[in-house]
């Protein structure tokens, strides 16, 4: 039935207005579930996290696990790794699907944002880590145009990306920080002795789409031989 | 009857210029025959004809009439470019077409006609695909490829010959357009005949019989009647585009402006048929004579010139030719993109030129040899990684243990060389770039020994240590160099 132009004013939803995701997407689960408990489920998409940690913290495990997750689900995983630190037979090792593992190895930290741009977008891909861990931080690392661009690409991609890494980089521009710290190692000394694996806590430094910040998970990691 | 298509570039030598380098257009330019000053003008662009310039004149004359005209090579590989990415456009719309050998295209559109709803319709798709590529062209329909290719020298933009109309239409011709024998041509002229319209008039039998079965298609022509099948082409092995340059170019972003621009050209024709550049060979014409050849294999297909413009800049920047380059020439290898198979069970991936074009982008980036899918190295020697192509596995995800997350060791490459103090209990410090301090635990050593057979044989002594500054590393003593190094951290 035809009828007459109405004179309401006609009224967008926010999200439409502002051109950005409009329907939430189920975040991306860690596989770890004290974890993905205080964070509502996992790793928000369509946003930028930092997991922040010292040497030994127990993030690269975090990363690890999170795409363990991701490609035993199905889905596709790129890992920029810009120390070229990434081990495939500890990450086989840990569960992850190498053949749905994009390996990138940029020169240096630059090209590395711009390899993170590229991929968000394109939008091929639904989760992008960045391993900035050890890499000496620069002006050039923190630019807010970088971050800026690859938040924006992420939120039109509706990719998760990680960065990982020593010290916060991408500021005001992450939407979910966690640190790492490590509480305890189990190894024993003297002969016949083995590492048997870490105590990590991860703690919620700052949340704007998931549960409030201040949470804090303690974990066991086992080596795993 | 069969309806041909004819597409006509007039002016070939200055069009497959100006596709290339359209900033000229506006220019005063002349195309000469080679570059002496002996040279012959063979075209010029409407502003050189104003300054006073006329085809045929030497460049040394043209010079003499505009000191600043501009004269530009004939480039057979730009005319060849041209004619081709011509017959690209014909391919879009039948796969029946054959390329003459003066440029024209010719098309059989035989059972096009649901297709487009009249001729002048099809004709004017033709013209503006043909613009597209930066090619402005005639369009002549008619009953046969000689009429068609009269029709289209004869049009400003479209001329259709109905059959009905054929003999009409050839009928003032003059003979020379039948490109005669010329003892044919001796006889014809004997007997008084002008135009093809007097040949077609006399009675068939009586003139085969006076000439000779030779004279059948000329006289076939003359009557519109010529039924030479259309000769399909293969698609070409590689898709070509040159430029000659003015003068040698020194700078490197002189040189990729220049590539880019025939990237852009080659990549246009690609999309054109639905296909994707997997190799590229540059060919670098240097001052002096010397030719800079490079093979560049692409590490997934992709027609983004962008793309393969990243990929060109990187490999030039790493090695930078020589000398002055006076001439570009690219060809690319063209590769069909796979299309995705999607499954009803599994989220979607990525579309297979979506991610070929990423892919491309990364490894322009990054290098070829630093974008994969990781696999660890087969050896027993710990530490060792390759990469193998990505390609998205289309079966679905197999079981995998998720049992809990596992500790992660994150790679040193190369292993990092460290002062070790041994004391009679144990490992007592480590010290290394960028980190060291007094052991805290130490398990160990695993004793691991390998390739023998090989010439870089391994023998090691492997530590898990945790240091007072936080960090957890694996740690070995090399037997064979005495060293120690550490090729990992926990973490």
């Amino acid at each position: 039935v035809l009828t007459t132009a109405s004179t309401a004013p006609l009224v967008l939803p926010k999200t439409v207005s502002r051109g950005l995701a409009v329907t939430p997407l189920a975040p991306l689960a860690t596989g770890l579930a004290a974890v993905d408990a205080a964070l509502g489920g996992g790793v928000p998409r369509g946003a930028v996290t930092e997991v922040v940690g010292g040497a030994s913290s127990g993030r690269t495990t975090l990363a690890y696990a999170l795409v363990t997750s991701i490609t035993v689900a199905g889905e596709l995983a790129v890992w920029v790794d810009v120390p070229d630190a990434f081990d495939p037979k500890h990450a086989e090792d840990a569960g992850v699907d190498l053949t749905r593992v994009l390996w990138v190895r940029p020169p240096d930290s630059h090209a590395g944002l711009h390899a993170v741009t590229d991929v968000l977008q394109a939008g091929t891909f639904p989760f992008v880590l960045l391993d900035l861990a050890g890499v000496r931080l620069t002006s050039a690392l923190q630019a807010t145009a970088h971050w800026l661009r690859i938040r924006c690409a992420a939120i039109r991609s509706r990719s998760a990306v990680v960065v990982v890494g020593s010290e916060c980089v991408a500021g005001t521009f992450a939407s979910l920080r966690l640190e790492t710290m490590r509480r305890r190692v189990v190894m024993h000394s003297g002969p016949g002795a083995s590492f048997d694996g870490f105590g990590i806590a991860v703690a919620v430094r700052k949340s704007k789409v998931g549960p409030p910040s201040g949470r804090d998970v303690t974990l066991d990691i086992a080596s795993g031989w | 009857v069969a309806r041909i298509v004819c597409l006509w570039i007039r002016d070939l030598p200055l069009i497959a210029l100006l596709r290339i380098e359209p900033d000229l257009e506006r220019g005063c330019v002349a195309v000469v025959d080679g570059r002496s000053p002996q040279a012959r003008v063979l075209t010029l662009t409407s502003a050189a004809v104003a300054a006073g310039l006329i085809v045929g004149m030497t460049a040394a004359q043209a010079r003499a009439v505009q000191a600043d005209v501009s004269l530009r090579p004939v480039s057979t590989t730009a005319r060849q470019a041209a004619v081709e990415a011509l017959a690209d456009v014909a391919g879009t719309v039948t796969p029946r077409f054959e390329v003459g050998d003066d440029g024209a295209v010719f098309l059989d559109v035989e059972g096009c006609a649901a297709l487009h709803r009249t001729e002048a319709a099809l004709a004017a798709t033709l013209s503006a695909r043909a613009e597209r590529q930066g090619l402005p062209i005639a369009v002549g329909i008619g009953d046969s490829k000689f009429v068609a290719r009269l029709a289209a020298r004869d049009a400003e933009g479209v001329r259709i010959v109905p059959s009905v109309a054929t003999r009409a239409f050839l009928a003032d011709r003059p003979l020379d357009l039948l490109d005669l024998d010329p003892a044919l041509a001796r006889t014809l002229a004997e007997w008084g005949l002008r135009t093809i319209g007097e040949l077609a008039a006399l009675p068939a039998g009586a003139v085969l019989h006076r000439l000779g079965p030779s004279a059948a298609p000329w006289l076939r022509h003359a009557r519109g009647e010529d039924d030479a099948p259309v000769r399909c082409r293969k698609t070409p092995p590689a898709f070509r585009e040159a430029m000659m340059l003015e003068t040698g170019i020194e700078r490197l972003d002189a040189l990729l402006f220049v590539v880019r621009r025939l990237l852009d050209r080659m990549c246009d024709r690609l999309v054109l048929q639905g296909l994707a550049c997997e190799r590229l060979e540059l060919r670098l014409g240097l001052e002096g004579g010397g030719c800079d050849a490079r093979y560049l294999t692409i590490a997934a297909p992709t027609a983004e010139s962008r793309t393969l413009a990243t990929f060109v800049r990187t490999h030039v920047e790493h090695r930078p030719p020589g000398a002055a380059v006076i001439d570009v020439a690219l060809a690319g290898t063209p590769a069909r993109v796979r299309s995705t198979q999607l499954d009803l069970f599994r989220p979607a991936g990525p579309s297979a030129a979506a991610l070929a074009a990423t892919l491309a982008r990364l490894a322009a980036r990054c290098g070829d040899d630093r974008i994969g899918s990781p696999r660890p190295a087969d050896s027993h020697r710990p530490g060792g990684a390759v990469t193998v192509p990505f390609r998205v596995d289309e079966r679905p995800p197999g079981p995998h243990a998720t049992a809990g997350a596992r500790v992660a060791l994150r790679a040193f490459r190369p292993p990092v060389a460290l002062d070790v103090f041994v004391q009679q209990h144990g490992l007592e410090y480590v010290r290394a770039r960028g980190f060291g301090g007094r052991v805290v635990h130490c398990a160990g050593p695993w004793r691991l020994r390998g390739e023998w057979w090989s010439d870089d044989p391994f023998a090691r002594e492997y530590y898990d240590v945790e240091l007072s500054d936080g960090g957890v590393y694996r740690i070995y003593h090399d037997l064979r160099a005495r060293t120690w190094r550490a090729d990992g951290m926990y973490d």
